[in-house]
């Protein structure tokens, strides 16, 4: 390449051009089989577990009421499948619902205190301080004033799961690199330009790392809310497996609920790794 | 020197912190002809990169004035004006090498599309083929900081500052990327003010140095490096060559004056 400096302005069209045509791969077989290395090892794990507990039962003969074998609790899931696919649906709503509320109500917040002082000083040590209100005891006035409807469920698991995002969405604007911002600058860019090229980007880690803690309280909370008041879903099931000293079923609707806890976690990791995935790449070891 | 590009006549610039009045630069006069390739040299603390921020509009001075194509054009004014390279490369992690390289085009209003195929028409020349699509974590210390380079020279400034590039880089590689750079220089030509606290580097690559001295910070020699262009790599062992340095370097001890060595 020989010229003026003008050479760097003439666009010209190479071959290069064309590798940007191809969209990298991200889900291909490597990555599966990476996946799947990963995940065989917790599930030999369990399984080891679960053959200890049926060897246990067995052997003690305990009595089912205490303590259900591994399989007695399978036979019920298989038998109560329709009940349990009912009741976990109204479950997945409440956290679902909440849990968006609780995400969106989190970020927004997070954003205002970030950039305004006075909102931040005169705002944020309530927020710290609601969350020293116990859930427990909020609870119920929410079933007063909502009924057995979906609203005190929906405010519970809001209630519970949007703390982790504020202060996640706080910690992240926050500690955006003042250099980058800098740069910025001095290739003319506006705010706007710099909220969503630098600031948002940098803050989106940050973000997921709340989301997740907030999706895994969301699941609490939805089963909470409906023990102080409901007459459906998995924690009111559970509530009346309880009732009926129902045990083998009540074990059955918790394993409904922690593998619903489980997926519902993991689908937030999943779109972590769509929305950002530099950043999971670098987590995986520098690569 | 009246056809100067960019120029600073009698700059100031006094920070007050917790009651302490610090003088970072003092009566600074430095100008920089179209497309000469001007070196600041100084011990730490001689007020260099205030000086940047100064000529980038990321600060203000104190006093004393900036001309940019011989008008006064100070603070926000001079933002998108100048090209800006500090001493971190500032790599955003989260976009590809391509994307990080297009940043001041993007800023600027060209498509991605087109700023894409500019930047890949310099991937090359900048040694970064076939890193298009990595992301900077993938990249060694040498690579990163040509693609900051290169995010510097696309954004199509006629007067770039540098500063401090190859600082973080060990020697060997630190030589190789100087004479690459100055390849690229002379094949177009920029307008470049460069610091550097190496006194082999300011000489190698400079038409002029401005040597600094510590807090408060001005110019205490100004040397203009006569040695014809193309400068081979060997010409750092030459006997011009090692006369300026020893100029240089006894500036530099002098200016170090009262102070303890550092």
């Amino acid at each position: 390449m020989s010229g003026t400096e003008r050479e760097i302005a003439v666009p010209v069209a190479n071959g290069a051009a064309t590798a940007l045509a191809t969209d990298d791969r991200r889900f291909t077989r490597r990555t599966l089989r990476r996946w799947v290395k990963t995940i065989t090892p917790p599930l030999l794990f369990a399984v080891f577990v679960l053959f200890l507990w049926e060897v246990f039962v067995w052997v003690t003969a305990i009595n089912a009421l205490l303590l259900p074998a591994p399989t007695q609790i399978a036979i019920s899931l298989a038998e109560n499948a329709g009940l349990f696919a009912r009741n976990a649906v109204i479950t997945l709503g409440e956290i679902l619902i909440g849990f968006a509320l609780g995400a969106f109500v989190g970020i927004a917040l997070g954003i205002l205190l970030s950039y305004s002082r006075i909102f931040e000083r005169s705002v944020y040590p309530w927020l710290v301080a609601s969350q020293m209100v116990p859930i427990v005891a909020v609870a119920p006035i929410l079933v007063v004033w909502f009924g057995f409807t979906l609203v005190p469920k929906v405010l519970v698991v809001a209630l519970i799961s949007f703390f982790p995002v504020v202060v996640n969405t706080v910690d992240g604007l926050q500690s955006v690199d003042r250099q980058m911002i800098n740069l910025m600058r001095t290739l003319g860019a506006s705010q706007v330009k710099i909220m969503r090229a630098v600031r948002i980007p940098w803050a989106m880690p940050f973000v997921f790392s709340g989301l997740k803690i907030a999706m895994a309280l969301a699941v609490v909370g939805a089963v909470f809310g409906e023990w102080v008041g409901s007459n459906a879903g998995l924690g009111y099931l559970m509530l009346a497996f309880n009732n009926q000293l129902a045990t083998t079923d009540l074990f059955a609707a918790v394993i409904v609920l922690s593998a619903m806890g489980i997926a519902l976690f993991f689908l937030v990791g999943g779109v972590e790794r769509l929305v950002i995935p530099w950043h999971h790449d670098k987590r995986q070891g520098g690569r | 020197m009246g056809s100067a590009k960019l120029e600073a006549r009698g700059l100031g610039k006094r920070f007050k912190t917790r009651g302490q009045v610090v003088d970072a630069l003092s009566g600074v006069d430095l100008a920089l002809g179209d497309r000469e390739f001007v070196s600041v040299i100084g011990p730490s603390g001689c007020g260099k990169s205030t000086l940047f921020n100064i000529f980038a509009g990321l600060e203000t001075p104190t006093s004393g004035d900036v001309l940019l194509d011989g008008r006064p054009t100070v603070g926000a004014d001079l933002l998108g004006r100048v090209g800006y390279m500090p001493q971190q490369d500032l790599l955003m992690p989260w976009r590809t090498i391509l994307d990080n390289t297009i940043l001041g085009l993007e800023v600027g209003g060209v498509s991605k599309k087109e700023a894409r195929e500019r930047a890949l028409e310099l991937f090359p020349l900048f040694g970064l083929s076939g890193f298009e699509k990595r992301y900077p974590d993938d990249l060694s210390g040498g690579m990163r900081q040509r693609a900051a380079l290169l995010r510097t020279f696309l954004a199509g400034r006629e007067v770039i500052l540098l500063d401090e590039p190859f600082g973080a880089l060990d020697s060997l590689t630190r030589a190789a990327m100087q004479q690459w750079l100055l390849g690229i220089w002379e094949e177009h030509r920029k307008t470049i003010l460069f610091v550097t606290h190496d006194v082999d580097e300011a000489l190698y690559l400079s038409d002029r140095v401005y040597a600094m001295s510590k807090r408060p910070g001005r110019v205490t020699q100004i040397l203009d490096v006569a040695i014809p262009r193309p400068r081979a790599y060997d010409v750092i062992t030459s006997q011009p060559f090692i006369e300026m340095k020893q100029i240089l370097l006894e500036q530099l001890r002098l200016s170090h004056g009262s102070g303890k060595a550092a």
